[in-house]
């Protein structure tokens, strides 16, 4: 084959021309720290990595809705056990005001404490959690339960409903997180009066008009209480676990989700520089060819 | 017996060779640079010997040469490697256009990262999530519309980037059809002074070095066939009845047909973009033979925006009456096959289907979304509200849904309407905030395509162009093997001639010295 200085020429320079786009898509990688910048550079890890970070977000996402769901849950426990406390409270006070030989004082005084439980009670029903009423079913925005009379109640009516609040904990799957204050203060509905309300002022009355033989029946009705109380309060305790599980389970799944992104996304930077150390060395080399190979002619041997 | 004088002659027209061909030598060098300079060899011939023979012929034992000439200056090209190299820088050409369009389209779309389109996405899923958890939220609500928006604005503005990229091809596409028409202008003229030259009986070699050159220019724009063309010429002959005897005889032109057929049978006769004609004769409509003389002829190609799709078409041709029956009409499609101009139009289709996936992906966002929100009830009990809007406000029919993907604007001014919970407008389940949070897997996977196939076919025309150019790089490397000056050959070739020339000279020396013996003997 013929060779001319021109073809020379162009060769070097086109090699020359080569090697340095390698250099800058290799330097290009270093200084981003990605393997991809764009879709071309390699378009089935870029969807893959679209993917995987669509992933990682629901995924995230997944795990604040459970934290979420955890801590309404635990307030829900708080408020519940505080009810229990309430009651149980009542109950003791209804087995004393129940014995025959207490004065008539003694048991008006039980009934003012029943009246401040009842307060309290009311109080631990409307409880709220971020601004949400926890126990108003699906109407968190208005405060679930208030006395029939504010000045001289008889009942506590429940104004919340028997709906539930359900939230995403991973894909396609959904969990009720509320306790509605129909289920846990045995309501029939919406508008209805609350019977476990009724059992406490039912002593109250008991107590006020001084009827031991009244409060008898009604220290069972606690009973059936507490028990319903303890009830409620597993299902938000075994749900609380049940997340307490998840987020730990999700937490491990978002560290290998992030981990395939970074094998996707991310440069392996020792290998990143052995390729650049080795495409500037022949980047060098072309240059130094280049120059021994262009520089000599015959004119430099004629006379 | 030759003559006392013989050699001056023989040695006369020696100097005279060499000093052509160092005048070729310097011509080569001088042009060594020159783009398209194809290197030429003075090409030297014995000349005939004497005696001839003849009765009369002088006697003696063989002939003696009488010198040399210089019969011919060579162009030392081949046509069939220049076929080659238009044929791959048309393809070069086609893949250089979709790659530099495809490069923008992807500046549209750069992914990953965390800024792009998927960023804005999952922040809008991830607040309907949390919008599910607590309806009544403000905060949640407030910046729900805020993501939403910036949302929508990222999607009209990709929208209106495409729309930029098709409009910016539009226009390189006229200037291109425009480039098309101005290098034909050139190789006509070229053809005609090529023709004249020729037809003297000399080499044209630097004009058709200058045409080769435009020849692969235009190879770069579209793809089109060549064919050289004949004169038909007097031979100075006769035949048994006495007619003069014509023979076609080539004339150095060439006529350029765009994008079509390489076999000439199947050509359209009507697509030529450069025409030439020899004499020729044609029949006419009452019968009788017309000869028609050498015209030359060059059409004008024009881009036309307007039709659906785009095309390039041809625009002021002329009346041919070479082409029987003379059929054009202005305005006539011309089919491109490769080249700039074929890529333009295959990036615009690319472009305009992108635009299209946008749109689509745009109204199923906003109709699946608007679906569910409509059935779901806001905090002031508003209910059957749309989400998004998208129809254009002057053409509501023209389905550009990417640019017109707005938030309802009562949702904007009041973010009380945002249908989050179905039911009562007291209860705040969030439901229809989930519900559309779980369409989420559905438009993401629209999107995720979409970039998928953007990255594909960028990447196709990245590798492809940088194929053409590596095949090119090779194609080139073999014509200027050929054709190409060498400065060695050069210097090399020249020594040889000066060390001829000064032989030559001696050689006159010589001849005159025994020229002075054969008078000395006088004395």
């Amino acid at each position: 084959m013929r060779i001319t200085n021109r073809m020379l020429v162009d060769n070097v320079l086109r090699n020359i021309n080569r090697n340095l786009a390698q250099l800058q898509k290799t330097q290009y990688q270093q200084s981003s720290g990605k393997v991809v910048s764009r879709p071309s550079d390699d378009p089935i890890r870029v969807t893959q990595a679209l993917y995987m970070r669509s992933t990682l977000a629901e995924q995230q996402q997944h795990i604040k809705n459970m934290k979420d769901a955890k801590s309404w849950l635990d307030a829900t426990d708080t408020a519940l056990m505080n009810f229990g406390e309430i009651i149980h409270r009542s109950y003791e006070l209804a087995i004393d005001g129940a014995n025959g030989d207490l004065p008539e004082d003694a048991r008006q005084a039980i009934a003012d404490e029943i009246t401040q439980l009842i307060d309290h009670l009311v109080q631990v029903a409307n409880t709220s959690h971020a601004g949400r009423y926890i126990f108003a079913g699906t109407r968190t925005a208005d405060i679930p339960f208030a006395y029939d009379d504010q000045n001289n109640p008889s009942a506590v009516i429940y104004q919340g409903n028997e709906n539930d609040l359900n939230w995403e904990v991973s894909p396609g799957v959904t969990m009720t997180v509320n306790l509605t204050g129909a289920a846990v203060f045995k309501v029939t509905g919406a508008g209805n009066v609350s019977d476990t309300f009724d059992v406490l002022f039912d002593l109250k009355n008991a107590l006020e008009a001084n009827d031991p033989d009244a409060i008898q029946p009604l220290i069972t009705k606690l009973q059936e209480e507490l028990d319903n109380n303890l009830s409620q309060r597993s299902i938000a305790g075994a749900k609380s676990r049940r997340m307490e599980l998840a987020i730990a389970r999700a937490e491990e799944a978002e560290i290998n989700s992030t981990e395939i992104l970074s094998n996707l996304e991310d440069i392996d930077i020792a290998e990143v520089n052995m390729t650049l150390s080795m495409q500037s060395y022949v980047y060098q080399a072309a240059l130094m060819t280049g120059v021994k190979v262009l520089q000599p002619s015959l004119i430099d041997f004629m006379k | 017996m030759s003559g006392t004088f013989f050699g001056f002659n023989t040695a006369l027209k020696s100097i005279f060779a060499q000093q052509k061909a160092m005048n070729t030598t310097s011509h080569n060098i001088a042009n060594a640079s020159t783009p398209g300079y194809t290197r030429q060899q003075a090409v030297m011939a014995a000349d005939f010997a004497f005696p001839v023979p003849s009765m009369n012929r002088p006697g003696g034992a063989g002939q003696v040469g009488t010198g040399v000439n210089v019969v011919e200056m060579r162009r030392i090209r081949d046509q069939f490697l220049d076929r080659q190299i238009q044929a791959e820088l048309s393809s070069l050409g086609q893949w250089e256009q979709m790659s530099e369009t495809l490069k923008l389209v992807e500046t549209v779309f750069i992914e990953p990262s965390d800024s792009g389109l998927s960023t804005l996405f999952n922040e809008f899923w991830v607040t309907w999530q949390e919008l599910s958890k607590n309806a009544e939220n403000d905060a949640i609500r407030t910046s729900l519309v805020e993501t939403s928006v910036s949302l929508a604005e990222a999607i009209n503005h990709a929208h209106s980037q495409l729309t930029t990229v098709i409009e910016d091809l539009e226009y390189i596409a006229s200037i291109k059809a425009e480039q098309v028409n101005t290098i034909a202008q050139q190789i006509d003229d070229l053809n005609k002074q090529i023709a004249t030259i020729q037809l003297a009986g000399d080499a044209p070699n630097d004009l058709k070095d200058k045409r080769d050159l435009l020849l692969e220019e235009l190879a770069k724009l579209v793809d089109f066939q060549i064919e050289e063309t004949t004169v038909s010429r007097p031979t100075g002959k006769v035949d048994s009845s006495g007619n003069p005897v014509y023979a076609d005889v080539p004339d150095g032109q060439i006529r350029i047909y765009l994008g079509t057929e390489e076999d000439p049978e199947k050509r359209d006769v009507n697509d030529y973009l450069v025409h030439v004609n020899g004499t020729y004769t044609y029949t006419d409509s009452s019968g009788t033979e017309q000869i028609v003389e050498p015209i030359n002829n060059v059409n004008k190609i024009a881009f036309d925006s307007d039709t659906d799709p785009p095309e390039f078409k041809w625009v002021e041709k002329i009346d041919d009456p070479a082409v029987s029956p003379p059929s054009y009409v202005d305005g006539d499609t011309l089919t491109v096959n490769n080249g700039q101009l074929f890529g333009i139009l295959r990036a615009m289709e690319q472009v305009s289907d992108y635009r299209q996936d946008l749109n689509g992906l745009a109204k199923e966002l906003a109709d699946s979304i608007n679906a569910l929100h409509v059935s779901g009830v806001g905090l002031d009990g508003s209910t059957g509200l749309d989400f998004f809007e998208y129809d254009n406000p002057s053409d509501p029919a023209d389905g550009e849904v990417a640019a017109y993907l707005r938030i309802n604007q009562d949702i904007v001014d009041d973010i009380n309407k945002i249908a989050a919970s179905s039911g009562a407008a007291d209860e705040h389940n969030g439901e229809i905030a989930l519900k559309i949070s779980q369409l989420r897997p559905d438009i993401d996977r629209q999107y995720d395509q979409l970039v998928s196939r953007i990255g594909v076919k960028t990447n196709e025309a990245n590798r492809r162009t940088e194929g053409q150019e590596v095949l090119l790089g090779q194609l080139e490397n073999r014509k200027e093997s050929m054709s190409g000056v060498s400065l060695d050959e050069e210097m090399a070739m020249m020594l040889q001639y000066q060390r001829v020339y000064q032989a030559s000279a001696t050689m006159i020396t010589t001849l005159d010295e025994m020229v002075q013996t054969i008078l000395s003997m006088k004395r």
